[in-house]
Formats: structure tokens, sequence, C-alpha cells
């Protein structure tokens, strides 16, 4: 019988902490995408009403919620939902709308760190491209992006401010490191106040 | 150069992929050799507005059309190949 392979933590779990601000590792959730098939989106989204009461959220670049699971829109049609480890997700969403959309594993794809603390925005502006000024990135705000190269999933996780970094396994190390080094490098007095 | 993706709303050009002419039409299979070599090799080099294949590479992973000048780089309209959203 061979061993069966168990993953390993990619970067260390320990949270870094440089002032305020703490660099940490997210837990690892159940992720899978969602990739609707073009003829049956209405009974898609439909489905996902019903079986999950949380809809696949239709408008681009944000994310809905319902108790553990969170579903965030990743491009046309496509969609990452996520829930707590052992939750059984895949299942539960082959049962709810299988018929309805492509469903693939993601959970050892995708790895997340989460960036908090005050002025956590400004750390977090250095590094990726988009306006995340509460007026145009809030709670329920999704971005697809870069994180200097490196692509992203942005989501803003609560007001301290926090942010989570969505990024491809392979990359999170780097990612870590631009993220460390980006908050070793201070907050610029012009932000300051 | 920034591109108003119609999904994601304006980014930098270094998320996006160039592909190349948006007018190119495939020629039927039995059209002569003429108009496959025209297709598959040549290409107008306009000066003026253009429009183009762009992808969204480092986003929303769409196909746009992206009408452009290519003498200013100023951008007219942008679709998205699949003819849906403009913006």
């Amino acid at each position: 019988m061979p061993d069966i392979l168990s993953p390993c933590s990619p970067i260390s779990t320990e949270p870094c902490r440089v002032g305020g601000l703490t660099l940490a590792l997210a837990p690892p959730d159940e992720t899978v995408s969602i990739g609707g098939f073009r003829n049956s989106l209405p009974a898609l989204h439909e489905a996902a009403l019903q079986a999950l009461g949380a809809s696949l959220p239709q408008t681009p670049g944000t994310a809905t919620r319902a108790q553990d699971l969170s579903i965030l829109w990743a491009g046309p049609n496509q969609w990452l939902a996520s829930a707590p480890s052992g939750s059984g997700l895949m299942e539960k969403l082959q049962a709810a709308f299988g018929a309805h959309a492509a469903l693939t594993d993601q959970t050892d794809s995708r790895v997340t760190l989460t960036l908090s603390g005050p002025y956590a925005h400004v750390i977090a502006a250095k590094l990726v491209p988009i306006d995340l000024h509460p007026r145009c990135f809030g709670l329920s705000s999704v971005a697809l992006t870069l994180a200097g190269h490196i692509p992203v999933i942005v989501v803003q996780r609560d007001l301290e401010p926090s942010y989570n970094f969505i990024v491809f396994r392979s990359l999170v190390r780097s990612l870590h490191h631009d993220i460390l080094a980006a908050m070793q490098g201070g907050i610029p007095k012009s932000e300051q106040n | 150069m920034r591109i108003h993706c119609p999904y994601c709303g304006t980014r930098g050009v270094e998320e996006f992929t160039y592909l190349g002419d948006a007018t190119v039409r495939r020629p039927d299979p039995d059209a002569p050799e003429a108009a496959w070599v025209d297709y598959v090799y040549l290409r107008d080099n306009p000066a003026g507005p253009h429009p183009e294949y762009w992808y969204h590479a480092a986003g929303c992973h769409g196909w746009l059309v992206v009408v452009r000048d290519t003498r200013t780089h100023e951008i007219f309209s942008v679709r998205t190949a699949s003819g849906g959203a403009e913006a």
C-alpha cells in the first residue's frame, strides 16, 4: 500500500509582525472553482440560490457570503467558492448544480495570505495597482489583479483593515517575501494621519 | 496606457496581453490559396484607429476588442470579444 502524501505548508505558519502589521497564512479552506455552462446560466443561478442560500455574484468584482461559505466572482461566468476544511464543499456543489457548471477542486492550488493591522491598505497599495480606498474597494469587493508581478485575487476581509491575497501555491513564497518587504519599508509619512 | 476592461474596470496595460488584428476573418475552407495566405500571413499596419484583440491575462481572463489609435494609443472603445458588455 503506497503512502499517501499529505501537503506541507509552502511557507512558515508563524505569522510575521512588523510594527502593528501582521502577515499570516490563512487556514487552508476547501476551494472549488465554478465555471458556468453558457446554456444553463439561469438554471445555475437558480440552483445556487435554492441549494446554498447564496447567489453567485453577477456583478464583476463582488463576493457573496452565506454562513461559512464564500463565493467570489472570478471572471465572466466563473466563481471561486470556499468553505472551511472538512465541510465537503465539492459534494455540496456537485449536488446543487453539478449539471450546470464545471466544478474543479482548487484546494491544493491556492494559498491565502492575510495582511492586517493599521495602515494595511497603505502597505497593500505598494504592491497592488488598484484603488483600495473604501469608496472603491469595500467588504464585498474582489479584485483579480497583480501584486508586483504575481497574479492574485484580493479580498478585503474586514475594516481593521485586513486583506486576503489568494495566490497560486507555487508563488506564495515570492508574494510573502514581497509583502514582508513592503511592511518593513514602513508607512510613508504622506499616508500617516 | 490604460484599458477599461468591461468586467474589471480601468487597469494598466501590464495586466493585458496583445494578440493582434481583430478585423481578420477566416476564409471559407475552399477559398483560393491567396485568401489563405492573406489570412495567415498578411496584416495591415494602419496609422489610426484599429480594432485589436487584447487578453486580460492578469485579471478576469476575458478577451476584449479594443479600438486603439496606433499613433497616440488613444482608446476609443472596448468590448468583449464574445459580443457582451461594452465599456
